[in-house]
């Protein structure tokens, strides 16, 4: 059983090199399945499932990981990459809201 | 006369560097304020545009601030949300909300204990001295309200940043220095319309009950609190408590911003990690250390590879 546990661990941290080959709704499905598990095992204290919690805690390290970093070293994730630039243009100009204008 | 136990010995090894560094947390708050603000140049050039602007600050830091040298991730996360009422496309803001349940799962909510210019001016307020109200736990389930009502729901269906609109940090950090210093002050102060004295109503709101209250914005209001605190359960790094050590003095749980009973603080998601706690304790039961659940991944792997070696003996 902990082998079995073991082997779902490292397949989910693999599955996450993939992660930048799936396309950008794919990627957003990927990010939510773990924030709903971790919901779930949230609300349900489910103490028990010890080795669930270790899975959902390395998926999510990965994909944020993969999510933060994944740009400077791979150039197929075009998307992230837009999402880094608009960040900038956005947060390079004076939002309005600031001083309250409509 | 009193005898110093070994046990006692590690626990002060344990905790010497986090107390040297509890020590001058304040000082560390205003270089990370300095840090995060650095481009003093912008109040007479204009707000600053370069490369670190691609990276959010680990918490509410307005970018509108002309000195601001990172993205606010609040401000962000609105910002993608947006999309859907422009282009009818929903966008899921990856990057913001990557980076923040990233150091949620690692380090919690540190960044709001250590580093939060905001904050550090609610911890400063408190400690006036005036009568102090207590703020009911279950009030600080707001957060998770505000996060889902003003930084999803209003953005994607008005496809205007609501938190952004009202909230008292940008006020603070970005309204107040735009429209007081720089080239563009007089214009905008022109132009600045009343719900800039609604923000700073909000703002003042805050600062007046942080003198009376435990930090209420990132308590009640803080929608990165929010998502620190539900992810901060997960967190690596935690406040522990040595349960043999601790005499039940409760003087911990006077200083503790989130005024919980210990033993619950220190399994909470909301626990600041400020070390507040560790420095009021005389018996040095409480301390720095890693999740439970590091140890116990350390001892199944330890048995799961010790009974591997013996059957191949």
């Amino acid at each position: 059983m902990v082998i079995l546990e073991f082997f779902s661990l490292v397949f989910i941290s693999l599955a996450q090199i993939s992660v930048p080959f799936f396309t950008n709704s794919t990627l957003t499905y990927v990010f939510f399945i773990p924030i709903a598990l971790a919901v779930a095992i949230s609300f349900l204290k489910m103490k028990k499932l010890f080795w669930l919690r270790v899975i959902v805690l390395v998926y999510f390290i990965a994909i944020a990981i993969k999510l933060v970093f994944s740009p400077a070293c791979d150039s197929t994730n075009s998307f992230i990459s837009s999402e880094f630039s608009e960040c900038r243009s956005y947060a390079s100009r004076i939002c309005l809201s600031c001083i309250g204008i409509e | 006369m009193q005898i110093l136990r070994i046990e006692d010995l590690s626990f002060m090894h344990r905790n010497r560097i986090a107390s040297f560094l509890i020590k001058i947390r304040t000082l560390i708050g205003f270089s990370s304020f300095f840090a995060f603000n650095s481009y003093l140049k912008g109040f007479a050039t204009g707000i600053f545009t370069g490369q670190s602007k691609r990276y959010c600050a680990p918490f509410i830091n307005c970018h509108s601030c002309p000195s601001a040298t990172f993205a606010c991730p609040v401000g962000l996360t609105q910002h993608f949300f947006t999309y859907r009422h422009l282009t009818g496309e929903m966008v899921i803001p990856k990057l913001s909300l990557g980076f923040l349940i990233l150091i949620s799962l690692l380090m919690g909510k540190i960044f709001c204990g250590w580093l939060c210019p905001f904050g550090l001016i609610q911890t400063l307020l408190y400690k006036i001295k005036s009568f102090k109200l207590h703020i009911p736990h279950h009030l600080t389930h707001i957060k998770y309200v505000v996060f889902a009502f003003f930084i999803i729901f209003l953005p994607l269906y008005t496809g205007e940043p609501w938190f952004c609109k009202l909230c008292p940090v940008g006020s603070l950090e970005a309204g107040i220095p735009l429209v007081s210093f720089g080239a563009a002050s007089l214009a905008l102060r022109e132009i600045a319309q009343a719900l800039f004295s609604l923000k700073l109503s909000i703002l003042l709101v805050f600062l007046f009950m942080s003198v009376h209250t435990q930090r209420p914005f990132c308590r009640l209001f803080c929608p990165i609190g929010a998502l620190y605190s539900f992810f901060g359960r997960f967190s690596l790094i935690r406040v522990k408590l040595d349960t043999d050590a601790c005499t039940s003095c409760r003087l911990c749980e006077r200083v503790c911003p989130i005024e919980l009973p210990i033993e619950k603080a220190v399994k909470s998601g909301n626990c600041f990690l400020c070390g507040e706690c560790l420095r009021s304790c005389n018996k040095n039961a409480l301390y720095y250390g890693m999740n439970d659940d590091v140890k116990i991944l350390k001892d199944k792997f330890s048995k799961l590879f010790l009974s591997k070696n013996k059957s191949i003996e």
